[in-house]
């Protein structure tokens, strides 16, 4: 199943652990539409920009036929100093089969500073001893 | 017919800055008295476009018109209202089958009873209307009987002498009925959908003055509600057209009805609207001061314990009369102002359960009292000495079943203009003693606004020194005539002065903003306790308010209660306000988040099985209010978060937006909006009727 998001994001995958082979499909967007493998020690590192756009994870069952949509769960943060991050973690098998996800993390963070008011560090420190 | 009629008079909304009006010339401002009146109104071309509005509460543009505007209740109460509570459809009209399954014990519990009124009439009104017992006249003066009297007369029951109150509402009164449920507005019950989900009928005039008898395919009123020979009896008469001027719309999928009830005044004006009305009840309600970051993922859990407390705790209060249901309504109201470093932010979590009424319920002699006349030729209606004209209620806390003799000057604060001087004497008294022993005495607030485990404050005491003198000066020029906002304004430019050459100096008045706020706050959502009829604790608008709540600008946004956005919203407000404040501007203001059930409206904003409102409401005269709320509009168009923007508040949505937050992606006739067009186009002749179209309704692609 496929993610929309909108305007510039970037997707960074922070974790990758499956037997299938996986990868990134982002279509719609400005410029980095294409596929983008996924495995343990991969970087993927990609910045994302485009009215609407969307990203759909895929994995190759063994003897194939061919690329597979993967299953995803989608969660939602804003964190300081990161701003409005989506984390997709996903699964290798088909859409809404099972209830684990760790074959792969991608975690999104939101580049539009209208969106994100990072306060930048603290300048004052109200600490009293104890 | 002479219609009353005011050429080139200036319109402006409650809480517009009282100095300027919004719209300093209109074209002309027009107030029917009656249908006919109405009819009249919308059919004569020549007043060009135009909209209905009731007491001018709503923060958007919906009410606006491009030409003419409809009032059904002059906002300034000096001219007669469309006020009058209607006795000719209920019961009169009402189908002789619907009658006699009313007359079965069982009904009046199940489902309650019904009221009919004109559009102009204020909530606390109706609340105090229903809250009366009808003296069941079967021979009344005006020849009419009520519902309570005929159903006694005609079934010898007494089943509907009352009294009654509303299974939902607000939390101010102020607003008429028809402008509060026609933009969604909500309570905070999220075992139910907003108010426009108690409506059962309503009666709209449509462009080219064509009214329309609009009701709800309804089990409960099976096998319809009214009785269509009754109906065109009453309202095909010659003076409001004829027989051909008036079409009943009844459908067994509701198309119109769901899409009429929460529109935004495109399709047309009301005239009336049915009610559903419950047996009046009590309401326990708790609240208690929390820490957002506690907080917030309880709200995600929809079966938590956030939802299903238990009304009575061990050691804890004991309402006088059994609860009747489970916990059912939420709120929960943040501080925007960090503390404990800026890690923390403040929450008063506040939960209610209904209860089975009092003997002499608390809150009924404050928040309605005695009938002043029978008949108010302005209202139209009864007039009842407090309803509309009172504080807010306020219990004693050591005798939680009464009213305080003499409530407190916080709860005041706002009538007088002058309740920060309290606030900003416990600030000085805590920095005082701070700075007096070195660091060695630390206040409550102090304790809470600093984190332990560091020296800073201490480094900051010279500059502390400094602040005092500013807040004693601040204290001695406090003029009680003068604005909340205005207050506010000027303690923040006197602490948070970006330009302050001196990095102490700027540190230490920011930690006593923060201080007075976080004092503020505590003192505002205290721990709690009480009961009191429905509408004294629903409706908690201070009625003798001069102050607070004027030059005031709020957006309210709707979430999915469990999705995770809803919490990134918070979080994000949070963060912007911090931002803020390192920048030497803050909001006065909270974000309250209030939880609700969905509606049936084709355009509420309640699309959820839970869904959450975030209000974020400022003042306007302290600079970094206005940029919070437009940065939260912003922050909830923003496809990524998906937030829903109330209609009667701050709403900058356009025509993409809505069609993506309520339309079919596949394609607009289909969807939720798709339906709500196709409605529309049914009573606008195709969209050639077009006079209630405005600036707002096309902007937001409310259009045919």
């Amino acid at each position: 199943m496929s993610e929309t998001f909108y305007g510039p994001w970037r997707v960074v995958l922070t974790s990758a652990n499956s037997h299938f082979a996986q990868r990134m499909v982002i279509t719609g967007s400005d410029d980095a539409d294409g596929e983008y493998a996924i495995a343990f020690g991969q970087v993927v590192d990609v910045t994302v920009s485009g009215a609407e756009w969307r990203l759909e994870t895929q994995f190759f069952p063994f003897g194939g036929p061919a690329w597979q949509p993967g299953d995803t769960r989608r969660s939602t943060r804003f964190e300081a100093p990161a701003g409005l991050v989506a984390q997709i973690d996903g699964a290798a098998r088909p859409p809404g089969t099972g209830t684990t996800f760790t074959n792969l993390t991608l975690v999104c963070t939101c580049l539009d500073p209208e969106t994100n008011p990072i306060p930048g560090p603290n300048p004052y420190d109200f600490t009293i001893p104890g | 017919m002479a219609i009353e009629t005011v050429l080139g008079g200036a319109w402006t909304r409650k809480h517009d800055d009282p100095r300027n009006a919004h719209i300093p010339t209109t074209t002309r401002i027009a107030y029917p008295k009656s249908l006919e009146e109405l009819i009249e109104i919308c059919r004569d071309e020549s007043l060009g476009r135009l909209k209905a509005a009731g007491s001018h509460w709503a923060l958007s543009e919906a009410a606006i018109s491009d030409e003419t505007f409809i009032e059904t209740h002059d906002p300034r109460n000096q001219r007669q209202a469309m006020g009058r509570t209607l006795k000719d459809v209920v019961p009169h009209c009402l189908h002789p089958e619907l009658l006699q399954r009313m007359s079965e014990p069982s009904f009046v519990q199940e489902h309650g009873s019904l009221i009919h009124v004109e559009a102009g009439k204020r909530v606390y009104q109706l609340y105090a209307e229903l809250d009366q017992v009808d003296p069941l006249e079967l021979r009344p003066a005006d020849g009419v009987q009520t519902l309570g009297a005929f159903m006694l007369d005609n079934f010898g029951t007494t089943a509907f002498e009352g009294p009654w109150g509303m299974e939902t509402a607000g939390n101010a009164g102020g607003q008429t009925i028809v402008g509060a449920f026609s933009t969604g507005t909500h309570g905070g019950d999220f075992d139910c959908g907003p108010i426009a989900d108690s409506v059962v009928a309503i009666h709209l005039v449509a462009d080219g003055g064509v009214h329309y008898w609009i009701e709800s395919s309804d089990e409960r009123y099976w096998p319809q509600l009214t009785d269509d020979d009754r109906l065109r009896e009453v309202y095909g008469a010659a003076k409001y057209g004829g027989d051909d001027n008036f079409r009943i719309v009844r459908a067994r999928d509701n198309a119109v009805f769901d899409a009429a009830i929460v529109a935004a005044g495109r399709f047309g004006a009301f005239y009336s609207v049915v009610l559903r009305a419950l047996p009046q009840y009590a309401r326990y309600e708790r609240r208690r001061l929390h820490v957002w970051q506690d907080v917030k993922h309880q709200i995600l859990d929809r079966n938590g314990k956030i939802y299903r407390d238990a009304a009575i705790l061990p050691g804890g209060y004991v309402p006088s009369t059994q609860v009747t249901s489970r916990q059912r309504f939420l709120q929960v109201a943040v501080s925007l102002t960090p503390h404990l470093n800026f890690q923390r932010n403040l929450v008063g979590v506040t939960k209610q359960w209904k209860l089975q009424l009092q003997d002499d319920p608390p809150g009924r002699a404050e928040r309605v009292g005695d009938l002043v006349t029978a008949l108010d030729p302005r209202l139209q209606a009864p007039r009842f000495s407090n309803a509309g004209n009172n504080f807010s209620y306020r219990y004693d806390p050591d005798d939680p079943l009464n009213a305080e003799d003499d409530p407190d000057p916080i709860a005041l604060a706002c009538s007088k203009g002058s309740f920060l001087a309290g606030i900003i004497e416990a600030a000085i008294n805590e920095i005082e003693d701070f700075v007096r022993t070195n660091g060695a005495v630390v206040g409550a607030g102090i304790a809470a606004v600093a984190a332990l485990g560091g020296g800073g404050l201490l480094l900051l005491i010279p500059a502390l020194l400094a602040i005092l003198i500013i807040l004693r000066a601040l204290l001695e020029a406090f003029d009680a005539d003068d604005r909340f906002g205005e207050h506010m304004e000027n303690i923040k430019n006197s602490l948070l002065d970006p330009n302050e050459p001196d990095p102490a100096k700027r540190a230490a008045g920011l930690f006593a903003w923060q201080l007075i706020v976080y004092l503020g706050f505590r003192a505002q959502q205290s721990d709690r306790d009480y009961e009191a009829i429905s509408y004294a604790v629903t409706d908690q608008k201070d009625y003798r308010n001069i102050s607070c709540e004027v030059n005031v600008d709020s957006v309210e946004v709707f979430f999915d209660a469990v999705d995770q956005r809803l919490i990134a919203f918070v979080d994000a407000l949070l963060a912007f306000e911090i931002m803020q404040e390192f920048q030497g501007r803050a909001c006065v203001g909270y974000a309250s988040l209030r939880f609700m059930g969905p509606t049936r409206a084709k355009i509420g904003m309640q699309r959820h099985p839970t869904t959450c409102s975030v209000e974020v409401a400022c003042l306007k005269d302290v600079s970094g209010g206005q940029e919070m709320v437009d940065y939260a509009a912003r922050l909830a168009l923003n496809p990524n978060i998906g937030g829903i923007l109330h209609w009667g508040q701050h709403n900058d949505a356009t025509a993409a937006d809505i069609e993506r937050l309520f339309g079919d992606p596949t394609s607009p006739a289909n969807g939720d909006l798709g339906a709500w067009r196709a409605a529309l186009a049914e009573v606008t002749d195709s969209g050639s009727r077009d006079r209630f179209s405005s600036d707002f309704t096309r902007r937001t692609g409310l259009e045919p």
